[in-house]
């Protein structure tokens, strides 16, 4: 008897969110087209390769010297160089096409070798224009220049190149063995936009029991011989499973598209895609046991699960944020999804690393379900 | 209305949410009960399965009632694109579908068209003739006095009368009442309500 009260409210759901087109697009094509656009702006697939700072230099002094650090700096992994003009190179970075642009003066080559041969007297400019949006990249292609140019007049004076008494090496740390890992912000940024939109997907689910309220289908589910366990339970099921698929479907059209890998712990991604839609629908329950009209309803949830995501780590990652915020951060559901996601897919951790995240969103799911089934209004007034 | 009070089937007070005893009656609510983004088939299958219908014996009453009521035709099409007389009728047909003894009605005729109107007095009955107890809540006179055995008005959550058609008439006045609306008005006043 209950198992066909439930598998009834659970088809009725699936079918009524699938009616609506506006829903399904919302739930399925708007998270990919954000978590695409998110992901292509904060890095794309470094496994593919660093990404470059787009300079453009201006060489007026046309010297050995100065052509000599074009080409170095043409050659660099760091930068994505276009040789140019001093007006373009100031015009491109006026514009914000370019991060830095670098003028080369006119006598800077022999200017420089005097001052390095005199140790004293006037030293040469390299003037650097920068968009001051792009504070970071500067620094980076100042230190790269600087390299570059000290290298140049040093093989013209033809002194020996200065050596560093130390080397420095780097490498890309994530989880040992696990052949797809590495950072690929589409990961981070499928895995929040996909959060984010199943919150949304829950939060319409919620509001539509408001809805079924209003339209007088409360009093005819409570007249039938269904217990309330049977209607929760309903809705937690349905409320999972559409929410499950809104974050599947996005992982999966990032891994065709984007190739986006769960490197870590298969079973670990599930656990913690299947906790968190979960979370999902006690969400969306409490939308329905607190929220008085759909209208008002609807504001508020937004706003709320915005908050969530934002402070979860769903649109930058959490270690842009300031320590403090860090720490707070940890009692917002979204950021344990974030983590837990973030952990089994690009980081390539195994099951372990899944668990906490796993358990703390059950709670979350458990403490949301709980508070909504003490408010819920069983009764119509 | 009264707001609070004990249900009773057969004598018995129903107990709980899952009492089987609610199989016995069916709903029919003043709102339009339905999921207009759903087919007819598809609310009649969801309503069944609340009522333990599924299968054969869940088609079965899926086209027993959409006969009934008229809809046979339109089962496929989505419940938006109904008329609100159509919309009516399916509402009746989602509380009929468990073929229950007793049917609670609110208001089933409000804002439909006359010959909706006239169908769903048909479908009516019709259920009376199959030993359905039928209790109607309304505030059309020529309704009742179409279709009740029994008539109770209730004015300001208290009941004023409970008789017959025939008893009422003969009680209303010396003479007789020559209508159910007088008989109403003469029992609660022409004081305008709120």
């Amino acid at each position: 008897m209950a198992l066909t009260a439930l598998l009834a409210m659970v088809r009725k759901d699936l079918r009524l969110f699938f009616s609506d087109r506006r829903a399904v697009i919302v739930a399925f094509a708007v998270p990919i087209f954000i978590g695409a656009f998110i992901g292509s702006i904060t890095g794309g697939n470094t496994r593919e390769g660093r990404p470059r700072v787009n300079v453009a230099i201006a060489d007026t002094d046309n010297s050995a010297v100065s052509q000599a650090i074009v080409d170095a700096a043409r050659g660099d992994e760091n930068l994505n160089l276009t040789v140019t003009t001093e007006a373009d190179a100031r015009d491109r970075v006026e514009k914000g096409a370019i991060a830095v642009g670098a003028i080369i003066p006119k006598g800077f080559g022999d200017g420089s070798i005097r001052a390095l041969r005199q140790q004293s007297g006037t030293r040469p400019e390299l003037e650097l224009l920068y968009d001051p949006s792009r504070t970071i990249e500067v620094g980076l292609v100042q230190g790269v220049l600087t390299q570059h140019i000290m290298q140049a007049i040093t093989r013209a004076v033809g002194v020996p190149r200065p050596q560093l008494p130390f080397g420095v090496s780097t490498a890309a740390v994530t989880a040992r063995n696990a052949p797809y890992a590495g950072y690929n912000s589409y990961a981070h940024s499928f895995a929040g936009m996909g959060i984010q939109f199943l919150l949304f997907s829950a939060l319409n689910l919620g509001i539509e029991m408001l809805v079924e309220r209003e339209r007088g289908l409360w009093s005819r589910l409570r007249s039938a011989p269904i217990s309330r366990f049977t209607i929760i339970g309903g809705k937690i099921a349905s409320i999972t499973m559409i929410s499950l698929m809104t974050l599947l479907v996005s992982f999966g059209f990032a891994m065709i598209m984007f190739k986006v890998r769960i490197a870590g712990s298969l079973l670990g991604f599930f656990a913690v895609a299947i906790a968190c839609s979960m979370m999902a629908a006690g969400f969306g329950l409490l939308i329905a046991a607190l929220g008085n009209s759909p209208k008002t309803a609807r504001g508020v949830s937004t706003l709320a699960s915005l908050v969530m995501v934002m402070l979860g780590g769903a649109w930058v990652p959490t270690f842009v944020f300031p320590k403090w915020m860090q720490q707070v951060t940890l009692v917002v559901p979204v950021r344990w999804a974030v983590d837990g996601l973030d952990a089994t897919t690009w980081r390539g951790l195994g099951l372990s690393s899944a668990l906490m995240p796993t358990l703390v969103l059950l709670a979350f799911a458990a403490v949301f379900t709980a508070i909504a089934l003490v408010r819920f209004r069983w009764e119509e007034a | 209305m009264p707001e609070r009070g004990k249900v009773l089937v057969n004598g018995q007070a129903l107990s709980g949410d899952t009492d089987p005893k609610k199989r016995k009656i069916g709903l029919v609510p003043q709102d339009l009960a339905l999921y207009e983004e759903l087919t007819a088939r598809d609310n009649l299958r969801f309503f069944g399965g609340l009522y333990d219908l599924s299968g054969a014996a869940l088609d079965a009453a899926m086209s027993s009632v959409l006969t009934l009521v008229g809809l046979a035709d339109r089962a496929r099409d989505r419940v938006k694109t109904f008329s609100g007389g159509m919309k009516r009728r399916l509402n009746l047909a989602a509380g009929l579908l468990h073929d229950p003894d007793i049917l609670l009605l609110d208001e089933p005729t409000v804002g439909v068209d006359p010959q909706s109107r006239n169908a769903i007095f048909d479908n009516l009955e019709e259920l009376k003739r199959r030993g359905k107890a039928l209790l109607y809540t309304t505030h059309y006179m020529e309704e009742v006095e179409r279709l009740a055995d029994r008539i109770v008005i209730i004015d300001n959550g208290k009941v004023v009368a409970n008789d017959t058609l025939s008893g009422l008439y003969a009680g209303a006045a010396p003479g007789g009442a020559t209508s159910l609306e007088s008989v109403f008005l003469t029992l609660t006043g022409r004081r305008l309500r709120d």
